[in-house]
Protein backbone atom coordinates (compact mmCIF):
# COMPACT_ATOMS: atom_id res chain seq x y z
CA UNK A 1 0.00 0.00 0.00
CA UNK A 2 1.01 3.77 -0.68
CA UNK A 3 3.86 4.13 2.16
CA UNK A 4 1.31 3.33 5.07
CA UNK A 5 1.84 1.20 8.32
CA UNK A 6 -0.90 -1.59 8.77
CA UNK A 7 0.67 -2.70 12.09
CA UNK A 8 1.29 -1.25 15.17
CA UNK A 9 4.76 -2.22 15.70
CA UNK A 10 7.52 -0.14 17.77
CA UNK A 11 4.35 1.96 19.53
CA UNK A 12 4.01 1.84 22.86
CA UNK A 13 0.04 2.00 24.49
CA UNK A 14 -1.75 2.42 27.54
CA UNK A 15 -4.93 1.01 28.29
CA UNK A 16 -6.86 2.38 31.04
CA UNK A 17 -9.65 -0.06 32.87
CA UNK A 18 -7.88 -3.04 30.96
CA UNK A 19 -8.95 -6.07 33.23
CA UNK A 20 -11.91 -7.16 31.68
CA UNK A 21 -14.38 -6.69 28.44
CA UNK A 22 -13.39 -3.61 25.91
CA UNK A 23 -10.24 -2.65 27.62
CA UNK A 24 -9.07 -6.64 27.99
CA UNK A 25 -9.90 -6.97 24.15
CA UNK A 26 -8.81 -3.80 23.09
CA UNK A 27 -5.24 -4.72 25.16
CA UNK A 28 -4.86 -7.51 23.62
CA UNK A 29 -5.60 -6.73 19.82
CA UNK A 30 -3.19 -4.24 20.20
CA UNK A 31 -0.34 -6.20 21.35
CA UNK A 32 -1.41 -9.02 18.72
CA UNK A 33 -0.69 -6.30 15.93
CA UNK A 34 2.90 -5.47 17.32
CA UNK A 35 2.50 -3.41 20.23
CA UNK A 36 3.36 -2.77 23.55
CA UNK A 37 0.66 -1.69 25.97
CA UNK A 38 0.70 -0.47 30.15
CA UNK A 39 -3.00 -2.36 31.24
CA UNK A 40 -4.02 -0.38 33.83
CA UNK A 41 -6.75 -0.94 36.15
CA UNK A 42 -7.96 -0.56 40.18
CA UNK A 43 -7.80 -4.22 40.15
CA UNK A 44 -3.78 -5.27 40.09
CA UNK A 45 -4.39 -8.81 40.93
CA UNK A 46 -7.47 -9.45 37.66
CA UNK A 47 -5.40 -7.31 35.25
CA UNK A 48 -1.95 -8.73 36.31
CA UNK A 49 -3.94 -11.92 34.70
CA UNK A 50 -4.03 -9.38 31.30
CA UNK A 51 -0.41 -9.28 31.57
CA UNK A 52 0.19 -12.87 31.68
CA UNK A 53 -2.23 -13.73 29.10
CA UNK A 54 -0.32 -11.25 26.75
CA UNK A 55 3.01 -12.98 27.88
CA UNK A 56 1.69 -16.33 27.27
CA UNK A 57 0.65 -14.84 23.47
CA UNK A 58 4.64 -13.41 22.79
CA UNK A 59 3.67 -9.82 23.83
CA UNK A 60 4.72 -7.37 26.54
CA UNK A 61 3.05 -5.42 29.01
CA UNK A 62 3.34 -3.87 31.97
CA UNK A 63 -0.05 -3.98 34.59
CA UNK A 64 -0.40 -0.77 36.75
CA UNK A 65 -2.74 -0.28 39.31
CA UNK A 66 -3.85 3.47 39.20
CA UNK A 67 -7.10 5.58 39.80
CA UNK A 68 -7.20 7.17 36.56
CA UNK A 69 -9.65 9.67 38.68
CA UNK A 70 -6.44 10.40 40.97
CA UNK A 71 -4.16 12.93 39.22
CA UNK A 72 -0.73 11.80 41.23
CA UNK A 73 -1.91 8.48 40.01
CA UNK A 74 -2.27 8.95 36.82
CA UNK A 75 1.32 10.76 36.89
CA UNK A 76 2.91 8.19 38.27
CA UNK A 77 1.37 5.29 35.27
CA UNK A 78 2.84 7.93 32.86
CA UNK A 79 5.97 7.44 34.12
CA UNK A 80 6.19 4.38 34.97
CA UNK A 81 5.39 4.09 31.33
CA UNK A 82 7.97 6.22 30.05
CA UNK A 83 10.43 4.40 32.29
CA UNK A 84 9.76 0.74 30.69
CA UNK A 85 9.28 1.35 27.49
CA UNK A 86 10.78 5.34 26.76
CA UNK A 87 7.79 6.27 24.49
CA UNK A 88 4.08 6.87 24.54
CA UNK A 89 2.38 6.43 21.33
CA UNK A 90 -1.29 5.53 22.17
CA UNK A 91 -3.74 6.75 25.09
CA UNK A 92 -6.94 4.57 25.17
CA UNK A 93 -9.11 6.01 27.85
CA UNK A 94 -11.28 3.14 28.50
CA UNK A 95 -12.16 3.21 32.15
CA UNK A 96 -15.27 3.32 32.88
CA UNK A 97 -18.18 2.90 35.45
CA UNK A 98 -22.41 2.68 35.01
CA UNK A 99 -24.47 2.24 37.79
CA UNK A 100 -28.48 1.56 36.07
CA UNK A 101 -30.24 4.09 38.48
CA UNK A 102 -33.37 5.57 37.91
CA UNK A 103 -33.02 9.70 37.43
CA UNK A 104 -35.23 10.08 40.68
CA UNK A 105 -33.12 7.89 42.47
CA UNK A 106 -29.59 8.62 41.32
CA UNK A 107 -27.45 9.45 44.34
CA UNK A 108 -25.20 12.44 44.64
CA UNK A 109 -22.24 9.62 45.62
CA UNK A 110 -23.73 7.80 41.80
CA UNK A 111 -23.22 10.82 40.03
CA UNK A 112 -19.81 12.11 41.91
CA UNK A 113 -18.40 8.25 41.26
CA UNK A 114 -19.21 8.39 37.24
CA UNK A 115 -17.81 11.63 36.16
CA UNK A 116 -14.80 11.49 38.31
CA UNK A 117 -13.56 7.88 36.50
CA UNK A 118 -15.49 8.47 33.25
CA UNK A 119 -14.84 12.20 32.19
CA UNK A 120 -12.11 13.48 35.27
CA UNK A 121 -10.14 9.95 34.55
CA UNK A 122 -9.85 10.51 31.08
CA UNK A 123 -9.33 14.82 31.23
CA UNK A 124 -6.34 13.43 33.58
CA UNK A 125 -4.99 10.76 31.64
CA UNK A 126 -5.24 12.73 28.19
CA UNK A 127 -3.23 15.48 29.78
CA UNK A 128 -0.89 14.07 31.61
CA UNK A 129 0.10 11.59 28.45
CA UNK A 130 -0.38 14.53 26.06
CA UNK A 131 2.51 16.53 27.63
CA UNK A 132 4.72 13.34 26.75
CA UNK A 133 3.87 12.49 23.54
CA UNK A 134 4.77 16.40 22.96
CA UNK A 135 7.81 16.32 25.07
CA UNK A 136 8.93 13.03 22.56
CA UNK A 137 8.45 14.35 19.51
CA UNK A 138 7.69 11.23 18.17
CA UNK A 139 4.67 12.79 16.06
CA UNK A 140 1.41 10.64 14.98
CA UNK A 141 0.64 10.47 19.01
CA UNK A 142 -2.97 9.20 19.09
CA UNK A 143 -5.43 9.77 21.66
CA UNK A 144 -8.88 7.01 21.70
CA UNK A 145 -11.26 7.95 23.87
CA UNK A 146 -14.09 5.19 24.59
CA UNK A 147 -17.34 6.94 25.19
CA UNK A 148 -20.96 5.56 24.30
CA UNK A 149 -23.71 5.80 21.99
CA UNK A 150 -25.20 6.30 25.03
CA UNK A 151 -22.93 10.04 24.74
CA UNK A 152 -25.29 10.95 21.67
CA UNK A 153 -28.57 9.42 22.39
CA UNK A 154 -30.54 8.86 25.68
CA UNK A 155 -30.96 6.25 27.76
CA UNK A 156 -32.98 5.80 30.62
CA UNK A 157 -31.54 4.72 33.96
CA UNK A 158 -28.15 6.18 32.77
CA UNK A 159 -28.26 9.83 33.31
CA UNK A 160 -24.36 10.28 34.78
CA UNK A 161 -23.36 7.86 32.31
CA UNK A 162 -25.18 9.81 29.34
CA UNK A 163 -23.59 13.00 30.55
CA UNK A 164 -19.96 11.93 31.65
CA UNK A 165 -20.35 10.08 27.90
CA UNK A 166 -21.18 13.27 26.06
CA UNK A 167 -18.77 14.97 28.05
CA UNK A 168 -15.92 12.70 26.99
CA UNK A 169 -17.12 13.46 22.84
CA UNK A 170 -16.76 17.02 23.12
CA UNK A 171 -13.61 16.75 24.70
CA UNK A 172 -12.42 14.54 22.05
CA UNK A 173 -13.44 17.43 19.74
CA UNK A 174 -11.11 20.33 21.77
CA UNK A 175 -8.45 17.88 22.20
CA UNK A 176 -7.95 17.24 18.46
CA UNK A 177 -8.49 20.74 18.60
CA UNK A 178 -5.45 21.80 20.72
CA UNK A 179 -3.25 18.98 19.86
CA UNK A 180 -3.61 18.61 15.74
CA UNK A 181 -0.69 21.35 15.82
CA UNK A 182 1.75 18.45 17.52
CA UNK A 183 1.15 15.93 15.58
CA UNK A 184 -1.58 14.14 17.88
CA UNK A 185 -4.72 13.24 17.32
CA UNK A 186 -7.94 12.34 18.97
CA UNK A 187 -10.79 10.09 18.46
CA UNK A 188 -13.91 8.84 20.01
CA UNK A 189 -15.14 5.58 20.08
CA UNK A 190 -18.71 4.85 20.75
CA UNK A 191 -19.81 1.36 21.43
CA UNK A 192 -23.11 0.29 21.42
CA UNK A 193 -24.02 -3.13 23.12
CA UNK A 194 -21.45 -5.20 23.60
CA UNK A 195 -21.20 -8.68 25.32
CA UNK A 196 -19.61 -7.85 28.72
CA UNK A 197 -19.86 -7.82 32.71
CA UNK A 198 -20.90 -4.23 32.56
CA UNK A 199 -23.77 -5.14 30.13
CA UNK A 200 -25.03 -8.45 30.48
CA UNK A 201 -24.64 -8.18 34.82
CA UNK A 202 -25.27 -4.45 35.48
CA UNK A 203 -27.36 -3.67 33.07
CA UNK A 204 -29.51 -6.53 31.87
CA UNK A 205 -29.35 -7.56 34.98
CA UNK A 206 -28.31 -11.17 33.83
CA UNK A 207 -31.41 -11.56 32.53
CA UNK A 208 -32.10 -12.90 29.10
CA UNK A 209 -35.06 -11.33 28.14
CA UNK A 210 -33.70 -7.58 28.98
CA UNK A 211 -30.70 -8.47 27.13
CA UNK A 212 -33.33 -9.84 23.82
CA UNK A 213 -34.98 -6.25 24.56
CA UNK A 214 -31.78 -4.50 24.35
CA UNK A 215 -31.27 -6.27 20.74
CA UNK A 216 -34.73 -5.74 19.62
CA UNK A 217 -35.91 -2.70 20.72
CA UNK A 218 -37.52 -2.20 24.44
CA UNK A 219 -38.45 1.18 25.75
CA UNK A 220 -38.14 0.67 29.25
CA UNK A 221 -33.79 0.32 28.50
CA UNK A 222 -33.34 1.27 25.14
CA UNK A 223 -34.81 3.46 22.76
CA UNK A 224 -33.99 1.77 19.63
CA UNK A 225 -32.85 -1.72 18.75
CA UNK A 226 -29.79 -2.88 17.35
CA UNK A 227 -30.32 -3.22 12.93
CA UNK A 228 -27.48 -5.96 12.63
CA UNK A 229 -29.43 -8.12 15.91
CA UNK A 230 -26.85 -9.23 17.51
CA UNK A 231 -24.50 -7.67 20.57
CA UNK A 232 -20.74 -6.86 19.80
CA UNK A 233 -17.84 -8.82 20.93
CA UNK A 234 -15.52 -6.74 22.68
CA UNK A 235 -12.76 -7.83 19.96
CA UNK A 236 -15.19 -5.72 17.86
CA UNK A 237 -14.88 -2.57 19.65
CA UNK A 238 -10.36 -3.36 19.60
CA UNK A 239 -10.40 -3.75 15.81
CA UNK A 240 -11.82 -0.10 15.73
CA UNK A 241 -9.08 1.13 18.16
CA UNK A 242 -6.15 -0.87 16.73
CA UNK A 243 -7.48 0.20 13.03
CA UNK A 244 -7.53 4.18 14.76
CA UNK A 245 -4.22 3.74 16.55
CA UNK A 246 -2.35 2.96 12.94
CA UNK A 247 -0.80 5.12 10.67
CA UNK A 248 -3.66 4.11 8.80
CA UNK A 249 -5.68 6.73 10.63
CA UNK A 250 -3.33 9.63 10.50
CA UNK A 251 -6.06 12.07 8.67
CA UNK A 252 -9.16 11.32 11.22
CA UNK A 253 -9.18 13.44 14.26
CA UNK A 254 -12.28 15.12 16.12
CA UNK A 255 -14.65 12.00 14.82
CA UNK A 256 -16.79 10.12 16.87
CA UNK A 257 -17.18 6.32 15.82
CA UNK A 258 -20.03 4.39 16.36
CA UNK A 259 -19.57 0.79 16.70
CA UNK A 260 -23.17 -0.77 17.49
CA UNK A 261 -24.56 -2.22 14.77
CA UNK A 262 -26.33 0.56 13.45
CA UNK A 263 -28.45 1.41 16.55
CA UNK A 264 -27.11 5.16 16.27
CA UNK A 265 -26.87 6.38 12.91
CA UNK A 266 -26.71 10.01 13.40
CA UNK B 1 -0.52 -7.18 9.41
CA UNK B 2 -3.61 -8.43 11.95
CA UNK B 3 -5.67 -10.82 10.06
CA UNK B 4 -8.87 -9.28 10.15
CA UNK B 5 -7.32 -6.37 7.83
CA UNK B 6 -6.70 -9.34 5.23
CA UNK B 7 -9.14 -9.23 2.07
CA UNK B 8 -7.41 -11.69 0.10
CA UNK B 9 -9.48 -12.79 -2.37
CA UNK B 10 -12.12 -10.74 -2.11
CA UNK B 11 -13.73 -9.40 -4.90
CA UNK B 12 -14.27 -5.40 -5.23
CA UNK B 13 -15.85 -3.11 -7.57
CA UNK B 14 -13.83 0.31 -7.46
CA UNK B 15 -16.57 2.86 -9.12
CA UNK B 16 -14.35 5.77 -10.75
CA UNK B 17 -11.05 3.71 -10.09
CA UNK B 18 -9.20 5.00 -12.97
CA UNK B 19 -8.03 7.94 -11.71
CA UNK B 20 -7.55 10.21 -8.38
CA UNK B 21 -8.79 8.70 -5.23
CA UNK B 22 -10.94 6.02 -7.25
CA UNK B 23 -7.27 4.19 -7.74
CA UNK B 24 -5.82 5.12 -4.81
CA UNK B 25 -8.63 3.08 -2.95
CA UNK B 26 -8.50 0.28 -5.66
CA UNK B 27 -5.06 0.46 -4.98
CA UNK B 28 -4.64 -0.05 -1.63
CA UNK B 29 -7.27 -3.13 -1.00
CA UNK B 30 -5.19 -4.58 -3.68
CA UNK B 31 -2.56 -4.23 -1.69
CA UNK B 32 -4.11 -6.55 1.08
CA UNK B 33 -5.15 -9.18 -1.05
CA UNK B 34 -8.40 -7.69 -3.02
CA UNK B 35 -9.03 -8.82 -6.82
CA UNK B 36 -10.27 -4.79 -8.12
CA UNK B 37 -12.61 -4.48 -10.81
CA UNK B 38 -12.10 -0.98 -12.51
CA UNK B 39 -15.51 1.08 -13.39
CA UNK B 40 -15.02 3.76 -15.19
CA UNK B 41 -16.53 5.25 -18.40
CA UNK B 42 -13.14 5.17 -20.56
CA UNK B 43 -11.97 1.96 -21.58
CA UNK B 44 -8.43 2.69 -22.42
CA UNK B 45 -8.33 4.54 -19.49
CA UNK B 46 -9.45 2.01 -17.30
CA UNK B 47 -7.19 -0.36 -18.88
CA UNK B 48 -4.53 1.48 -17.81
CA UNK B 49 -5.33 1.39 -14.28
CA UNK B 50 -5.54 -2.35 -14.30
CA UNK B 51 -2.18 -2.30 -15.19
CA UNK B 52 -1.05 0.25 -12.64
CA UNK B 53 -2.29 -2.36 -10.46
CA UNK B 54 -0.99 -5.35 -11.46
CA UNK B 55 2.22 -4.29 -11.88
CA UNK B 56 2.40 -3.41 -8.19
CA UNK B 57 1.65 -7.13 -7.59
CA UNK B 58 -1.82 -6.46 -7.08
CA UNK B 59 -5.15 -8.23 -9.19
CA UNK B 60 -7.25 -6.50 -11.20
CA UNK B 61 -9.05 -6.03 -14.47
CA UNK B 62 -10.99 -3.41 -16.26
CA UNK B 63 -14.76 -3.61 -16.91
CA UNK B 64 -15.95 -0.02 -18.37
CA UNK B 65 -19.43 1.78 -17.58
CA UNK B 66 -21.86 4.46 -17.37
CA UNK B 67 -23.67 3.94 -13.86
CA UNK B 68 -25.56 6.71 -14.50
CA UNK B 69 -27.66 4.53 -16.70
CA UNK B 70 -28.75 1.66 -14.39
CA UNK B 71 -28.34 -0.89 -18.27
CA UNK B 72 -25.10 -0.30 -18.14
CA UNK B 73 -24.94 -1.06 -13.97
CA UNK B 74 -26.37 -4.12 -14.36
CA UNK B 75 -24.29 -5.12 -17.63
CA UNK B 76 -20.83 -4.24 -15.33
CA UNK B 77 -22.18 -6.70 -12.68
CA UNK B 78 -23.41 -9.28 -14.68
CA UNK B 79 -19.40 -9.32 -16.35
CA UNK B 80 -18.16 -9.18 -13.16
CA UNK B 81 -19.80 -12.29 -11.62
CA UNK B 82 -19.31 -14.13 -14.94
CA UNK B 83 -15.74 -13.87 -14.21
CA UNK B 84 -15.43 -14.01 -10.59
CA UNK B 85 -18.68 -15.06 -9.94
CA UNK B 86 -19.51 -13.62 -6.22
CA UNK B 87 -18.77 -9.51 -5.08
CA UNK B 88 -17.68 -8.55 -1.51
CA UNK B 89 -16.91 -5.28 -1.48
CA UNK B 90 -18.45 -2.42 -3.31
CA UNK B 91 -16.80 1.08 -3.26
CA UNK B 92 -18.87 4.04 -4.74
CA UNK B 93 -15.95 6.58 -5.82
CA UNK B 94 -17.27 7.78 -8.96
CA UNK B 95 -18.31 11.40 -8.67
CA UNK B 96 -18.61 14.82 -10.81
CA UNK B 97 -17.88 18.49 -9.46
CA UNK B 98 -19.15 21.38 -11.55
CA UNK B 99 -17.96 24.85 -9.33
CA UNK B 100 -20.28 27.46 -10.12
CA UNK B 101 -22.32 30.07 -7.91
CA UNK B 102 -25.67 28.92 -7.67
CA UNK B 103 -27.43 31.14 -9.45
CA UNK B 104 -25.81 30.38 -12.14
CA UNK B 105 -25.70 26.45 -12.03
CA UNK B 106 -27.55 25.32 -15.04
CA UNK B 107 -30.37 22.27 -15.25
CA UNK B 108 -27.59 19.76 -17.00
CA UNK B 109 -25.22 21.19 -14.26
CA UNK B 110 -27.71 19.74 -11.83
CA UNK B 111 -28.80 16.85 -13.96
CA UNK B 112 -25.09 15.56 -14.33
CA UNK B 113 -24.33 15.85 -10.93
CA UNK B 114 -27.50 13.83 -9.46
CA UNK B 115 -27.39 11.34 -12.57
CA UNK B 116 -23.79 10.12 -11.21
CA UNK B 117 -23.18 10.90 -7.83
CA UNK B 118 -26.80 10.11 -6.56
CA UNK B 119 -28.58 7.94 -9.15
CA UNK B 120 -25.33 6.12 -9.97
CA UNK B 121 -24.64 5.68 -6.88
CA UNK B 122 -27.79 3.67 -5.75
CA UNK B 123 -27.99 1.55 -8.70
CA UNK B 124 -25.10 0.02 -8.01
CA UNK B 125 -25.85 -0.28 -4.42
CA UNK B 126 -29.09 -2.08 -5.63
CA UNK B 127 -27.77 -4.23 -8.28
CA UNK B 128 -24.61 -5.29 -6.12
CA UNK B 129 -26.86 -5.61 -3.15
CA UNK B 130 -28.96 -8.21 -4.86
CA UNK B 131 -25.89 -10.04 -5.35
CA UNK B 132 -24.80 -9.50 -1.80
CA UNK B 133 -27.86 -10.41 -0.03
CA UNK B 134 -27.89 -13.86 -1.80
CA UNK B 135 -24.12 -13.82 -0.30
CA UNK B 136 -25.65 -12.78 3.16
CA UNK B 137 -22.67 -11.00 3.34
CA UNK B 138 -20.89 -7.67 1.69
CA UNK B 139 -19.34 -4.60 2.76
CA UNK B 140 -20.77 -1.28 0.91
CA UNK B 141 -18.55 1.73 1.10
CA UNK B 142 -19.83 4.92 -0.17
CA UNK B 143 -17.85 8.10 -1.07
CA UNK B 144 -19.37 10.98 0.43
CA UNK B 145 -17.86 14.38 1.63
CA UNK B 146 -17.53 16.84 4.18
CA UNK B 147 -19.61 18.46 2.27
CA UNK B 148 -22.85 16.25 3.11
CA UNK B 149 -23.17 18.42 6.12
CA UNK B 150 -20.96 21.35 5.78
CA UNK B 151 -22.16 23.71 3.33
CA UNK B 152 -19.23 24.80 0.98
CA UNK B 153 -19.46 27.49 -1.73
CA UNK B 154 -20.48 26.96 -4.93
CA UNK B 155 -21.06 23.82 -5.75
CA UNK B 156 -24.52 23.87 -4.65
CA UNK B 157 -25.79 20.33 -6.18
CA UNK B 158 -22.50 18.70 -5.49
CA UNK B 159 -23.52 19.14 -1.37
CA UNK B 160 -26.88 17.96 -1.80
CA UNK B 161 -26.14 14.77 -3.72
CA UNK B 162 -23.52 14.01 -0.89
CA UNK B 163 -26.17 14.43 1.69
CA UNK B 164 -28.26 12.08 -0.29
CA UNK B 165 -24.85 9.56 0.10
CA UNK B 166 -24.76 9.84 3.62
CA UNK B 167 -28.47 9.47 3.95
CA UNK B 168 -29.04 6.47 1.03
CA UNK B 169 -25.67 5.54 3.13
CA UNK B 170 -28.11 5.09 6.48
CA UNK B 171 -31.34 3.73 4.96
CA UNK B 172 -29.47 0.73 3.12
CA UNK B 173 -27.22 0.03 6.05
CA UNK B 174 -31.06 -0.54 8.12
CA UNK B 175 -32.77 -2.39 5.70
CA UNK B 176 -29.74 -4.77 4.35
CA UNK B 177 -28.46 -5.17 8.29
CA UNK B 178 -30.34 -8.54 8.39
CA UNK B 179 -28.35 -9.84 5.25
CA UNK B 180 -24.77 -8.98 6.74
CA UNK B 181 -24.22 -6.28 4.73
CA UNK B 182 -22.66 -3.36 5.83
CA UNK B 183 -23.03 -0.03 4.52
CA UNK B 184 -20.77 2.86 5.08
CA UNK B 185 -19.45 6.07 3.97
CA UNK B 186 -15.96 7.98 3.95
CA UNK B 187 -16.47 11.60 4.43
CA UNK B 188 -13.09 13.23 2.92
CA UNK B 189 -12.13 16.84 3.74
CA UNK B 190 -10.19 18.50 1.18
CA UNK B 191 -8.29 16.33 -1.01
CA UNK B 192 -5.84 17.73 -3.49
CA UNK B 193 -5.57 15.53 -6.17
CA UNK B 194 -4.77 16.15 -9.79
CA UNK B 195 -7.72 16.56 -10.55
CA UNK B 196 -8.40 19.47 -8.38
CA UNK B 197 -4.85 20.86 -7.52
CA UNK B 198 -5.18 23.51 -10.32
CA UNK B 199 -8.14 25.15 -8.86
CA UNK B 200 -6.38 24.97 -5.08
CA UNK B 201 -3.47 26.29 -6.26
CA UNK B 202 -5.32 29.30 -8.44
CA UNK B 203 -5.67 31.74 -5.67
CA UNK B 204 -2.88 31.60 -2.77
CA UNK B 205 -4.85 33.68 -0.68
CA UNK B 206 -7.63 31.32 -1.24
CA UNK B 207 -5.37 28.11 -0.09
CA UNK B 208 -4.01 29.72 2.64
CA UNK B 209 -7.46 30.70 4.12
CA UNK B 210 -8.71 26.71 3.23
CA UNK B 211 -5.58 25.20 5.43
CA UNK B 212 -6.18 27.50 8.04
CA UNK B 213 -9.93 25.71 8.35
CA UNK B 214 -8.27 22.28 8.61
CA UNK B 215 -6.53 21.76 12.49
CA UNK B 216 -4.00 18.92 10.78
CA UNK B 217 -2.68 22.13 8.71
CA UNK B 218 -2.48 20.02 5.33
CA UNK B 219 -4.95 19.29 2.96
CA UNK B 220 -5.44 15.67 2.16
CA UNK B 221 -3.42 13.20 0.31
CA UNK B 222 -5.52 10.30 -1.39
CA UNK B 223 -2.86 8.01 0.42
CA UNK B 224 -4.98 9.42 3.82
CA UNK B 225 -8.20 7.64 2.29
CA UNK B 226 -6.01 3.82 2.05
CA UNK B 227 -6.64 3.07 5.71
CA UNK B 228 -10.21 3.77 5.86
CA UNK B 229 -11.16 1.50 3.03
CA UNK B 230 -9.40 -1.23 4.20
CA UNK B 231 -10.53 -0.91 7.40
CA UNK B 232 -14.49 -0.53 5.65
CA UNK B 233 -13.59 -3.37 3.20
CA UNK B 234 -12.64 -5.82 6.44
CA UNK B 235 -13.80 -8.37 9.04
CA UNK B 236 -12.54 -5.89 11.27
CA UNK B 237 -15.48 -3.57 11.17
CA UNK B 238 -18.10 -5.65 10.83
CA UNK B 239 -20.00 -4.23 13.61
CA UNK B 240 -20.04 -0.92 11.89
CA UNK B 241 -22.98 0.34 10.03
CA UNK B 242 -25.07 3.26 8.36
CA UNK B 243 -22.03 5.59 9.58
CA UNK B 244 -20.39 8.19 7.65
CA UNK B 245 -16.36 8.32 9.20
CA UNK B 246 -15.24 11.77 8.13
CA UNK B 247 -11.38 12.09 7.08
CA UNK B 248 -10.65 15.21 6.94
CA UNK B 249 -7.79 16.55 8.95
CA UNK B 250 -10.22 17.57 11.78
CA UNK B 251 -12.16 19.84 9.39
CA UNK B 252 -15.26 19.09 10.57
CA UNK B 253 -14.83 19.41 14.35
CA UNK B 254 -16.37 22.70 13.97
CA UNK B 255 -15.10 25.48 16.24
CA UNK B 256 -16.08 28.72 17.10
CA UNK B 257 -13.68 31.45 16.76
CA UNK B 258 -12.84 33.40 19.79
Amino acid sequence: MPGIKIDLNEKVAIVTGARRGIGRAIALAITAAGGQVVVNDLDLEEVEKVAEEIKRKGGESLAYQADVSVKEQVQGMVEAAWKKFGHIDILINNASILRATPFLDTTEEDWDATLSTNLKGTFLCAQSVARKMITQRRGNGKIINVASNAGKVPRTNNAAYCAAKAGVILLTRVLALELARYGITANALCPGATETEMLVKVQAKDDPQVLEGIIRGNLENFRAGIPLGRLAKPEEQASMVVYLASEMANHITGQTFFVDGGQTMV
Amino acid sequence: MPSYFDLSRQVAIVTGGSQGIGLTLAKSLASVGAQIVVVNRRAPEGEAAAQGIKQEGGSAISIPADISQKKSVEEMVGKTLKRYGRIDILVNNAGVIVRKPAEETEEKDWDLTMGINLKGLFFCCQVVGKQMIKQKKGKIINLSSVAATFGLKNRAPYNASKAGVSQLTKSLALEWAKYGINVNAIGPGIIRTALNEAYIDSDPEKKRKMIQKIPLGRFGKPEDLSGIVIFLASPASDYLTGQTIYVDGGYSIGCLDW
